[in-house]
């Protein structure tokens, strides 16, 4: 009894409210700091919902030719967006391509910068000849832009969604690799690790829980801005014929014929690009608002 | 400086020789080899087997890859096109050298002519409505994809003025106005990516400079605003503007592909494309070399403007 009154004595009052609270509360905060930030988050949320309930409330099959007529214009009759060159409806490759957009940009980013974080982390800690090698691989990485290197890994390997994920991922790597080297650097001179140090902690503890959480802030902003860039390059793969193979509808492939088909179906031209920039769009500025509200020294700049 | 340029020549190589080995590497994991691209998949098992001899693909990897490295210092010919028989590695990458070296031209003259003043003007009047105009339009220019954003402007064109695509490229000293007509809108396309981000990071750096203390002084002597501004916000500004080179040229070149692929272009993007679709090994891993390599040419030389601009980094 004693010791439980003890204890609520010493907690603060906000962290006994539970997560309900405390994760709206800090949400409204990064929203009235940065407006636009709260814009990105917002169509972000919107894009998720579009490509987790989009494909059940599609109209029509996705891959199936000819439900309609041959180049439909858009807000006639049965097809709100019209349809494609072989008569498939529009609205229902939009929303089955916003799954395959979304989740290739999650999971490739988050895949190819945390390999490079771990990266980060050993070279960071380690230093010496772990380091001397592993930025070297970083250098070399660094050198590709990372549409090209896709591309060779893409014509190396076979065309999937796996190949994909694989193609997209590799040319993150420098970049998560960089930033968590940075970060680790510094977290290492601090004085907490070298107290954990002292009361003979292991590398690995002292790596997983002192220096990684210090890296998650300055990694999440890369990652985010990041998943824009992997987004795009998803659909640029998809618009060279590089994505993965048709009949899946990706935002990218819908765009690969639009120049043949301009003249007939404007539409087809204009609606996944539409999707596209807004999913960059609200990526990237979530990306910069983080950086601001994380980094007050950058508070105040764009 | 002599020597801060050594040590970064001297960090290049390595560089390029581990870009080289991982392309190696990746085309040697390649499903399926130029005797059977040559061929087609019925050919009989004795004639591949000649053909790989021939073409010294049975060589232990270590071979290969020397010879394929010092094909490329020695500006060798590189082997035997796939898709085109009988003609050269070395000339269809310089046939089609041309058209993106006038894209990539165009494309920075556009970006720097843009960019810098757009960033100055919206660091200068910051916060008023050209500010956030000029900003929403740098932030729409870093997220639109470069290929839409080119279907788009055909469309307006088409629509608009009727115009249609010239099919062959007109070098610019042949016919200034025919090579521009064609090559204009997309220098825009690529252009606008490039424009957003160094009106961004002008805007940015400048503004981090309006208020130090040698800009009052500048001021309180009587300089005019212009002056102040020009001569010492700016000429301070572009240097970390100059330092995100590098990004910029990793940008350019990706872009450059799909740009080419939008507009018909025939360059070293579309050459790409197409080596990756008929499995051209030997096409794209040169290629994929040279853009690689032109990244990291263009790093060093943005280094060293750095070090030029900023003479504190010399001595790190």
């Amino acid at each position: 009894m004693a010791a439980e009154i003890s204890t609520s004595d010493r907690t603060d009052p906000t962290l006994t409210r539970g997560a309900w609270v405390r994760y709206p509360r800090s949400f409204a905060r990064f929203c009235r700091r940065s407006p636009l930030g709260s814009v990105g988050v917002g169509i972000i949320f919107a894009l998720c919902i579009m490509a987790v309930v989009g494909p059940y409330v599609a109209p029509y099959d996705p891959e199936e030719i000819g439900v309609g007529p041959k180049y439909q214009s858009p807000f006639v009759g049965d097809f709100f967006l019209g349809t494609d060159r072989l008569g498939r409806d529009v609205l229902s490759r939009v929303l089955h391509g916003a799954w395959i957009s979304l989740m290739v940009g999650v999971v490739a980013s988050t895949a190819g910068t945390l390999i490079g974080g771990l990266m980060g982390l050993a070279s960071g800690y380690w230093g010496g000849k772990v380091d001397a090698v592993l930025q070297r691989i970083v250098d070399v990485l660094m050198a590709f832009p990372v549409l090209i290197l896709a591309m060779a890994l893409i014509a190396a390997l076979d065309r999937s969604l796996n190949t994909l994920l694989i193609a997209i991922a590799v040319p993150f790597i420098p970049y998560g690799a960089r930033v968590v080297r940075a970060t680790t650097l510094v977290i290492n001179e601090s004085q907490y690790v070298e107290a954990a140090r002292a009361i003979g902690a292991s590398d690995w503890r002292v790596i997983l829980r002192h220096i990684a959480p210090g890296c998650l802030a300055p990694y999440m902003v890369v990652l985010t801005g990041l998943v824009g860039v992997a987004i795009i390059t998803e659909s640029a793969l998809g618009f060279l014929g590089l994505g993965i193979p048709p009949p899946t509808p990706t935002w990218g492939e819908m765009l690969s014929k639009a120049v043949e088909d301009l003249f007939f179906a404007p539409g087809v031209a204009i609606v996944p690009g539409v999707f596209i920039t807004l999913a960059v769009f609200s990526f990237s500025v979530l990306g910069d608002s983080l950086r601001d509200v994380l980094d007050p020294r950058l508070r105040g700049r764009t | 400086m002599k020597q801060y340029i050594a040590r970064r020549l001297a960090m290049a190589v390595p560089t390029l020789i581990g870009v080289s080995l991982i392309i190696f590497v990746i085309m040697a994991i390649m499903p399926g080899d130029v005797a059977l691209a040559r061929l087609g998949e019925a050919a009989n098992p004795e004639t591949l087997q000649m053909v790989r001899d021939q073409l010294g693909l049975n060589d232990p990897w270590y071979q290969r890859y020397g010879r394929w490295v010092k094909e490329m210092i020695t500006f060798g010919d590189l082997g035997e096109s796939v898709f085109r028989q009988g003609i050269t590695i070395r000339s269809l990458i310089a046939e089609h050298f041309p058209v993106t070296l006038n894209l990539a031209v165009y494309t920075m003259i556009v970006a720097t002519l843009l960019g810098v003043p757009l960033g100055t003007i919206s660091a200068v009047r910051h916060n008023s409505w050209v500010d956030y105009f000029l900003r929403i339009f740098s932030i729409v220019g870093l997220s639109v994809p470069v290929f839409w954003l080119g279907i788009m402007l055909i469309l307006a064109q088409v629509t608009w003025f009727g115009w249609s695509p010239q099919v062959q490229w007109v070098s610019p000293f042949e016919d200034f106005w025919s090579n521009m007509k064609q090559m204009f809108w997309p220098a825009i396309t690529l252009g606008y990516f490039q424009v957003a981000f160094i009106a961004r990071m002008t805007r940015s750096s400048l503004l981090d400079i309006l208020y130090e203390d040698y800009m009052r002084t500048a001021r309180a002597k009587g300089l005019r605003e212009r002056t102040v501004t020009i001569r010492h916000g700016l000429r301070n500004a572009v240097i970390p503007v100059v330092t995100v080179g590098g990004l910029q040229i990793i940008a350019l070149l990706g872009g450059v592909v799909v740009t080419e692929r939008v507009f018909n272009l025939t360059g070293w993007g579309t050459l790409l494309v197409s080596g990756v679709f008929n499995r051209d090994f030997a096409l794209v891993q040169t290629l994929v070399f040279i853009f690689a390599a032109i990244v990291v040419v263009g790093n060093l030389i943005t280094d060293m403007l750095y070090a030029w601009l900023d003479p504190r980094i010399r001595y790190q």
